[in-house]
């Protein structure tokens, strides 16, 4: 964990990602031409899209970090302290996208919010895994926070689907096709198209980082407690001998007169 | 298995007739819920009728959450979890079991609170298979996922405030396709081929599959 | 440009480097508390022995 190679890793992953995502602001928003129907309003896509891109990335590597954990040829508490570092990190780009959303969207139609399929999905996603995070953070021995973890963030995984398919529904089986899709629909090329892949790059980066640095920080305090619990435990039975070598000691006392003489 | 899902589900039953917790406090504090929402919008019979199915659904959701934060306190006391386990009961029992006596409890509930729809918002009801139907399946819905998260939460103190932050979320499709269903059968245009009938059939199954693979898991632990 | 822009950078950047600031606070501290607690370890345990 520790090791050279691991910081030297970590930190060349700082570097790049920064480089990467100044490299995005910087083309994003100057060197990109503006779109001809949205004007300067397009180049919130170099970073509303990969934000949320990270966002259902981070929530990906939570679930299968979480079956691994789950199953038991693979059980380690690694996959698990993994599962929580990047559910933190999905949370965090998860109110981003909500955040650049309602920004992109209060000009291009108008509202902060509409009741989108993909928006509500989203901050149904968002509530989900504060909720997972809330879970975590109830006391428990490794074990049992791991498994419970693991189930809870694995079942919200599950549950996206079938609330992305109800709002779906919902928003188009009473009512005509919503505004989103003319507007979004933009066509990119040249320029634009690579900052796009820059931004996408950039904050997966960005995610890399963060992921490794949040989960260095969860070793750590794992290792923490498991130390002080450690130690406690053995102070407990050095107290236990201790009494036990009392009670032994008291006992042999009492035998002692009447068998030895 | 089976043998163990009805002995849980009577005893649980059992203890609900002896302390009558749902019939005595749930049930009176939905149809509050029920009076509260005609203070808090209209009392215009348009807009009531408009709402109504929205109203009941929710109303069962609040309620849900206190019948099975209920259902595994039970067993949350003195450990009597493990000594069920002790007993060789099957982990997929005691889920399937607890979901069936808090879906007997629920349902109960709703059919008196439909009641009081009925009779505070004066609805008209014209598909009246659809609405049971989905009732049926949303309640089975509600009540698997609603043990399974009420067992992860159990054991922690902040139980109650985090019990509705883990399940609200997660049963939202319900209330939402129980909603649209349950207004399509009021106002007559749905068949039972409704899709929203299915989705709360796929949520229930999809939960009460969850619930019986992880409950062993969730309890062991 | 029109506001809209430039607040929608702000926020992202803001957030992510707040964030950024505060896990390489949070593991710099840790390391930090970490390493002499393992020194003093080994100093006492060893006149035990």
């Amino acid at each position: 964990m520790e090791s050279k190679g691991y910081l030297w890793t970590r930190r060349s992953v700082g570097l790049v990602s920064l480089i990467l995502v100044v490299a995005t602001v910087i083309y994003g928003l100057w060197i990109t031409p503006p779109d001809v129907i949205q004007g300067n309003l397009v180049r919130l896509i170099y970073v509303h899209p990969p934000v949320a891109w990270v966002a259902y990335l981070a929530y990906g590597v939570t679930s299968i970090a979480s079956v691994l954990y789950l199953w038991k040829r693979t059980r380690n508490i690694k996959w698990d302290l993994l599962a929580a570092s990047s559910a933190e990190v999905g949370v965090i780009f998860t109110g981003l996208t909500l955040i650049t959303g309602s920004i992109w969207g209060r000009p291009a139609w108008g509202v902060w919010w509409t009741w989108d399929a993909r928006l509500t999905t989203t901050a149904l996603l968002f509530v989900l895994y504060l909720g997972y995070l809330a879970l975590r953070r109830v006391p428990a021995d490794n074990h049992r926070r791991a498994t419970r973890s693991a189930i809870a963030g694995l079942v919200a995984f599950v549950d996206v689907p079938i609330v992305h398919q109800s709002v779906v529904w919902w928003r188009t089986l009473h009512q005509s096709a919503t505004v989103l899709n003319s507007s979004l629909s933009l066509k990119i090329h040249g320029v634009m198209a690579w900052t796009l892949l820059l931004g996408f790059i950039a904050f997966t980066f960005v995610y890399v980082w963060m992921l490794m640095h949040r989960y260095e920080i969860a070793t750590i305090e794992q290792e923490a407690l498991d130390a002080e619990l450690e130690q406690l435990l053995e102070e407990r039975q050095h107290e236990s001998e201790i009494e036990l070598a009392e009670d032994v000691l008291g006992d042999a006392q009492v035998d002692q007169p009447s068998k030895v003489y | 298995m089976w043998r163990d899902v009805i002995l849980i589900a009577v005893k649980d039953l059992r203890i609900e007739l002896r302390s009558k917790v749902t019939a005595n406090q749930i049930l009176p504090f939905s149809l509050v819920v029920l009076i509260i929402f005609a203070f808090a919008l209209d009392t215009s019979p348009a807009t009531l009728q408009k709402v109504a199915p929205g109203l009941f659904w929710v109303a069962v959701l609040f309620s849900a959450i206190f019948s099975v934060e209920r259902a595994t306190a039970i067993e949350s006391d003195q450990n009597a979890g493990d000594g069920l386990l002790i007993y060789g009961v099957d982990p997929g029992g005691i889920f399937l079991g607890k979901v069936l006596s808090t879906f007997i409890q629920l349902f109960f509930l709703e059919v008196v609170l439909l009641a009081g729809v009925v009779v505070l918002y004066s609805p008209k009801v014209a598909g009246w298979p659809l609405v049971l139907l989905s009732s049926l399946f949303a309640t089975l819905g509600i009540c698997g996922a609603g043990v399974m998260y009420s067992q992860l939460a159990s054991g922690s103190k902040a139980k109650q405030t985090l019990l509705p932050l883990l399940l609200i979320p997660i049963v939202s499709p319900v209330l939402l396709a129980g909603t649209k269903a349950w207004q399509d059968g009021f106002s007559g245009s749905g068949t039972l081929g409704d899709p929203w009938l299915r989705l709360l059939i796929i949520f229930a199954v999809v939960y009460l599959a969850l619930g019986t693979i992880f409950y062993s898991a969730i309890l062991e632990d | 440009m029109n506001g809209y822009v430039e607040a929608g950078y702000l926020v992202v950047l803001g957030t992510l480097g707040g964030y950024s600031a505060t896990l390489a606070g949070r593991s710099k501290k840790m390391r930090k508390a970490l390493i002499p607690a393992k020194v003093e370890d080994q100093n006492k345990s060893r006149p035990n022995d």
